[in-house]
């Protein structure tokens, strides 16, 4: 053995000295104020709030939800701020969209629900002479007609689908979704998936707010109005049209 | 100036006996085979108590064990108090290493066959220590007082409640109370700095105490059988001819030590302690709770087993097993030492470890447990959204909203407690699917009151597209039953497996 | 082990010592008889302040979750209550939550958080109306029966009453099998 006592001893204190003095803040075992738990309602950060909330339906960066993407700048553009608020705190009845609120059961604070509204209106488009967000019924039989000039070419003849894109008069479809869904769909497209605006269908041509009006009124004219063949949910009803 | 350093030293010999202790302790006689890296697991687990005792003393000078106080100390060590969080991380990660090299021990002590003849009551006296350890280590976890240990007492008072006729009792004592509160933890704290290591230390010294007395294990020999009547002798010939001092074999002990620390210390510093995590506050929404990697392979085995199995699981097994461990140096008392002329012993051994490994396996990934959060918070892969007609997309949108999610990955992502649905179309076949998710079964819940007709129909026909656009859907082969060789459904991967899913 | 008696070789040779005694032996009973007086009276404190969580056990009490008009109808809310028995140091631990439905009325079911399987808090969730219990994914239906998973049976319930508005639920004691309150 040429290891002296002293040697090793030395070199053994030297070594742990010189690794104290390197400092302990540094170590990655030394918890960070960034671990430390915050309450959910400390949360203030946009990205996380819609990550956790939103993105499993409505999608994020990264991925397409089934339903809109609110992100869409053209759809923000003509949703007015209140009603973007109140859909996220109160929820739409009668539609998946559940209320975000403390007050309706959900888990969003105010000021959390006021974080998602400024982040998402801040991302509007800069647009003017948009159609409103919303338009009194219109009518189902000119409907048919502004349908034929402006989707039948992805749709299909009558709404029954085409290469392009699915069906759009399946009755389970236009049963889950409300008239406001529709027109917002038809304003705002939805470019995620490949589906143009309404100043896209027919190039140098947008649709006038009366058209939208009319094309929700006629899609709208395939709902089921009585229950048959709605008492059990029947196999040979499906809407499949792959 | 020699002399008078020797009548000093004659001084306090003549009062203190130290040569004789020494000849007692470390000067005792052992065989020279013992000198073995194998031999250094007894020492190692010791080293790891005195680790936890140091840092827990410490600790316990900045703990205030009170439910309104506990998580709020423990944040004071991590961010406020100098060096706090490195004797939390030592205290963790000894209390982790302590439970493992334990294992190591007991595990060499039994293929090693120590605990035969004589040394029996040394086998007893390590199973109660192996007992207080796991006592330790779960009383530990509940000082780290956050959800994790609030609903772990709360697990520990349903075990307790499904007790026959003492439940309620025995829940009580357990909590000092009628509810989880200051006083449960106050009991634990008690446990955990009092009873426990006190216990801990008596049965140290009784396990030493028994090793000086009847000897350090011989490595043995294969073919070499005890026999009560001649073990006696064999062992005293072998210290007549090869045994050495036991001070002069602990070279290996001490490299196995320093080692030891050097892990704890190296864990301490590039992983840190862990915790506190969500804190005890009962109405937070908790997205899981888990113990400690001691206990994970209970928790697994809890969500494992059948239904109804509980109480074996948690009073039986446990009965069983304490049974086996305390009985096994009086069922297998004599002959053959050598594990490689003991397949038994082999198997158990390793049938223990692939149990318990498998077990701690499944309980960290926890493919039982619902993802409480993906149903808002997880977005389906763009390619199982593309191309999808506006029905399929609204089937989607059920799909998400109705938690399906929690429960069902779809590409991997999602809850794991039910099938993986990337490619459920292959398998099942649109009725089947509409008469899964209504009846629910195979531990699904009936969905039929809670969605409408037209959300059943639209999730199905979302559910009919996922399939690999290689992979056709699975297809009805009601009533077109043909002649073999007639143009019969191709069978797909997997298709119309689905009585397993019924 | 050649020398494992400690007494062995510390030269105290003593003569032999006969414990019959009869002076002695009459000392030494009344010392056992006094210490075993004096045993009982610590012994007996000691296992009663021990035991004394199963001897006075504290019975659930009327608690009031406050004004009905907080809990929508058709609706399961969370709703949180003060642990009637609880002590200052108790902090965070004292609030206990439970599920309130509210089926129309002063038609309500009160349910405790605790999974009937191991005890874990289950969180209810609207669309699909289910409870879900995160340890090991129990769940129940929206009216607290067992709908899937490892619990033996349904979700507990805590008694209650509408009182002045109000609603008022028997609550203080944690529910398990051995005990479910209900």
């Amino acid at each position: 053995m040429n290891f002296s006592w002293p040697s090793i001893l030395l070199s053994a204190g030297v070594s742990a000295g010189l690794f104290a003095m390197s400092g302990c803040d540094q170590l990655p075992g030394k918890p960070k104020e960034s671990d430390r738990w915050q309450p959910p309602e400390a949360i203030k950060d946009f990205k996380t709030l819609f990550g956790a909330n939103c993105s499993a339906c409505h999608g994020d960066d990264t991925s397409i939800g089934p339903s809109i993407s609110v992100q869409n700048p053209l759809y923000l553009a003509v949703i007015p701020k209140d009603i973007l608020r109140k859909i996220i705190a109160d929820g739409i009845k009668g539609t998946p969209m559940p209320g975000f609120a403390k007050a309706n059961g959900g888990d969003l604070t105010d000021e959390q629900v006021d974080i998602l509204v400024n982040d998402l209106t801040s991302k509007a488009a800069q647009q003017t002479n948009l159609p409103p967000y919303s338009a009194a019924p219109g009518d189902a039989n000119h409907g048919s007609e502004v349908y034929n000039q402006y989707c039948a070419n992805c749709h299909g003849q009558a709404g029954q689908g085409g290469e392009k894109a699915g069906a759009v008069v399946n009755p389970d479809y236009l049963h889950l979704v409300s008239d406001q869904y529709l027109r917002s769909v038809v304003i705002g497209g939805r470019p995620e998936l490949g589906m143009w605006n309404y100043q896209e269908f027919v190039k140098g041509h947008p649709m006038s707010s009366q058209e939208i009006a009319d094309v929700v009124a006629w899609l709208g004219s395939h709902r089921l109005t009585n229950q048959e063949g709605n008492a059990a949910a029947s196999p040979t009803a499906n809407g499949s049209s792959q | 100036m020699m002399t008078t350093l020797k009548n000093i030293a004659l001084w306090f010999e003549r009062r203190l006996h130290l040569v004789k202790l020494y000849e007692q302790t470390a000067g005792h006689p052992v065989p020279k085979s013992t000198g073995s890296w194998f031999y250094t697991f007894g020492s190692m687990t010791l080293t790891c108590f005195v680790i936890q005792i140091v840092t827990g003393i410490f600790l316990a000078m900045a703990y205030v064990p009170s439910a309104a106080e506990a998580y709020h100390s423990l944040e004071l060590l991590n961010y406020a108090q100098p060096l706090g969080w490195v004797m939390r991380g030592m205290h963790y990660w000894g209390s982790t290493m302590m439970v493992i090299v334990m294992m190591c021990h007991m595990t060499q002590v039994f293929l090693w066959g120590a605990y035969k003849y004589p040394r029996e009551l040394t086998w007893l006296s390590g199973c109660v220590l192996l007992v207080l350890t796991l006592g330790l280590a779960f009383s530990g976890q509940v000082m780290r007082f956050d959800a994790d240990a609030y609903w772990g007492v709360g697990i520990g008072a349903a075990v307790g409640g499904r007790i026959p006729v003492v439940g309620d009792a025995v829940v009580h004592l357990l909590l000092g109370g009628p509810i989880i509160g200051t006083d449960a933890l106050s009991r634990f704290f008690s446990l955990h700095v009092f009873i426990l290591p006190g216990s801990l230390l008596a049965f140290v010294s009784i396990h030493l105490r028994l090793v000086l007395g009847k000897g350090i294990n011989e490595q043995p020999k294969p073919g070499v059988l005890v026999k009560r009547e001649t073990y006696d002798q064999y062992y005293h010939g072998i210290i007549k001819r090869e045994g050495v001092p036991f001070a002069a074999i602990i070279n290996k002990d001490v490299v196995a030590n320093g080692i030891l620390l050097l892990v704890i210390v190296a864990l301490t510093l590039f992983v840190g302690p862990k915790g506190p995590g969500i804190p005890a506050n009962p109405p937070l929404v908790i997205p899981e709770a888990k113990p400690d990697y001691p206990f994970l392979w209970l928790f697994a085995a809890a969500a494992l087993l059948p239904n109804g199995s509980e109480i074996w699981l948690f009073f039986v097994f446990p009965a069983i097993a304490a049974l086996a461990l305390f009985a096994l140096p009086f069922l297998s008392n004599e002959g053959e030492k050598h594990w490689r002329r003991r397949p038994v012993s082999i198997a158990i051994v390793v049938l223990t470890y692939l149990g318990v490994g498998l077990l701690t396996y499944e309980a960290i990934v926890g493919p039982w447990s619902p993802h409480m959060d993906a149903w808002s918070g997880l977005p389906i892969k763009a390619e199982y959204i593309k191309g999808r007609t506006p029905v399929e997309l609204q089937g989607a949108l059920v799909f998400q909203n109705m938690q399906c999610r929690n429960c069902h990955a779809i590409a991997g992502e999602g809850g794991h407690r039910g099938p993986d649905l990337t490619a459920v179309a292959t398998r099942m076949t649109n009725p089947q699917l509409v008469r899964q998710v209504i009846q629910g079964g195979g531990n699904m819940p009936a969905y039929a009151r809670n969605l409408s007709p037209e959300e059943t129909r639209a999730l199905v026909a979302y559910l009919c597209s996922l399939h690999p656009p290689n992979v056709p859907p699975a297809r009805e082969a009601v009533g077109v039953l043909k002649p073999i060789g007639e143009s019969s459904p191709t069978p797909t991967p997997g298709g119309n497996s689905v009585t397993s899913n019924q | 082990m050649a020398s494992s008696d400690p007494n062995e070789g510390s030269s105290h040779e003593m003569p032999p010592y006969d414990w019959r005694a009869t002076r002695r032996d009459f000392i030494l009973k009344l010392g056992v008889g006094i210490n075993s007086v004096a045993g009982a009276l610590i012994g007996i404190p000691i296992i009663g302040y021990f035991v004394s969580a199963i001897v006075q056990k504290k019975q659930p009490t009327w608690i009031s979750l406050g004004s009905i008009d907080q809990f929508p109808e058709e609706a399961t809310r969370m709703a949180v209550f003060m642990n009637p028995y609880r002590t200052q140091a108790d902090g965070d631990t004292a609030h206990i939550p439970c599920w309130v439905k509210r089926a129309h009325g002063e038609n309500f079911t009160v349910f405790a958080i605790n999974c009937t399987h191991l005890g874990c808090p289950v969180r209810w969730f609207e669309q699909s109306k289910l409870f879900l219990c995160p340890c090991h994914g129990g769940a129940f239906y929206e009216d607290g029966s067992h709908a899937a998973g490892p619990p033996p049976r349904g979700l507990y319930h805590y008694e209650h009453k509408v009182e002045k508005g109000e609603l008022v639920i028997k609550a203080g004691v944690l529910p398990t099998l051995a005990d479910p309150n209900a």
